[in-house]
């Protein structure tokens, strides 16, 4: 009876141990059934989320109509700039053609859908409807037509996971763009982004853009991350931080652009 | 084998629902309920079945994560043996006050839990911690723990025909 009760207090010990292993360790073979995980439950999660969308839209209607109304005049005064435009773009590629200039290439992108946000306090995820056989890779930047969403953080076959711009475990080396102040940039369990290390003589004000810089490694440079909303000195060392608000809304993603290399 | 079905589907459901829900209302409104399903079995039938939904809980919820695996999985593992360890020392029997002091302390140590596993990167800070994520977490939990623990306890009597 005794030796009954130690097996099962052995049993449950061992329960506990796995996970803390498992933990440290970090198996590929769990990889590998994680991502299996994800994409068996995305498939309910697409169905049941259709209804959801659906009445959100219904909702949003108004707010919707007015944004159309908005962007229609907005549409109109910059075709009306276009026509301008047009001869100097003719021009500037004649030009170019006579410099022997190299246009910046293009980056390629993949367009994919969210399915949903990961349901967690300590991180902020998104998981998408693209992965591995649509050439996604770890580390490739996401972004929308507003700016910098994220980057790629696990890829499956059909899905990946992206590490939100908010994220406290996210960090892209940054440029602001008028005072040419270096500094990375990362997130918070607030979901506010900071830009630190910046340079104690930095002169960035307010407002001020910020983009990736050439410094990064896994953004191309001049993408938007957003605008300083407030500044203050560095409690931990003689440097500067920047609160910045991300460029796009990431609370209500929908499509997001992957930057394939 | 019954039961095992039972709480393979009720962790299912309460995945898809707390997905959903999080996509709908975002953090502002956002319950640990799988946390309750623990707490639920393991005051209803004991912690070897406290412990399978601890288990297919933590590996649906570090499926989806971008953390490290593991830290949903050993969080909720413990928090299945505490909650039996509890139920010994603090809990009455039909006290709905005992069950939601119950859930207060389970929801502490679930944070305290994975708190020390984020602190291993050194990306987490305490009172940011406490601010943005224990306390809107606790106070969500405990405001439809009442309701939650209601309807899991209709639906298992519907089933089983008592508790």
């Amino acid at each position: 009876m005794a030796s009954r009760k130690t097996t099962k207090y052995i049993v449950y010990v061992i329960i506990l141990l796995i996970p803390f292993f498992l933990f440290f360790s970090r198996p590929q073979f769990f990889h590998n059934l994680k991502l299996k995980i994800v994409y068996l439950l995305t498939r309910p999660i697409e169905v049941l989320s259709i209804p959801i969308k659906e009445a959100r839209k219904i909702l949003y209607y108004h707010h919707t109509f007015e944004e159309y109304k908005k962007l229609s005049k907005e549409v109109g005064a910059l075709r009306s700039r276009l026509v301008g435009l047009e001869e100097i773009v003719k021009e500037n590629a004649r030009l170019e053609k006579l410099l022997k200039f190299q246009r910046n290439s293009v980056y390629s992108s993949v367009l994919a859908h969210v399915i949903g946000r990961n349901p967690s306090y300590w991180n902020s995820a998104i998981v998408i409807d693209k992965g591995s056989l649509d050439g996604i890779k770890q580390g490739y930047p996401v972004i929308n037509e507003s700016g910098v969403i994220g980057k790629i953080a696990e890829v499956g076959l059909k899905t990946s996971k992206v590490i939100l711009l908010s994220d406290p475990e996210f960090s892209v080396a940054a440029l602001a763009q008028e005072s040419r102040e270096h500094g990375l940039i990362s997130g918070s369990l607030s979901g506010q982004c900071r830009m630190r290390y910046m340079n104690a003589e930095a002169r960035i004000i307010k407002g001020e853009k910020i983009l990736t810089s050439q410094l990064s490694s896994s953004f191309p440079s001049g993408l938007l991350i957003g605008e300083v909303v407030d500044i203050y000195e560095s409690s931990k060392d003689a440097s500067w931080e920047g609160i910045v608000a991300p460029a796009a809304s990431l609370a209500q993603i929908e499509e997001v652009l992957v930057i394939l290399k | 084998m019954r039961k095992t079905f039972f709480i393979l589907s009720a962790i299912f459901i309460f995945f898809i629902i707390e997905f959903l829900f999080f996509n709908v209302i975002g953090k502002w409104f956002f319950p640990n309920i799988l946390l309750l399903l623990i707490v639920f079995f393991n005051l209803l039938w004991g912690i070897r079945y406290s412990i399978i939904t601890a288990l297919v809980a933590g590996l649906i919820k570090d499926s989806f994560s971008v953390n490290p695996f593991g830290v949903y999985l050993f969080s909720f593992v413990i928090c299945a043996y505490m909650t039996t360890f509890l139920k010994k020392t603090i809990y009455q029997v039909g006290s709905r006050s005992a069950r939601l002091f119950l859930v207060c302390i389970i929801c502490g140590i679930n944070f305290i839990a994975q708190f020390f596993l984020h602190l291993v990167f050194g990306t987490v800070t305490t009172i940011a911690s406490v601010h943005f994520i224990l306390i809107p977490e606790l106070l969500t939990t405990l405001l439809i723990t009442p309701f939650v623990f209601n309807r899991l306890k209709i639906c298992v009597l519907k089933f089983y025909g008592s508790l």
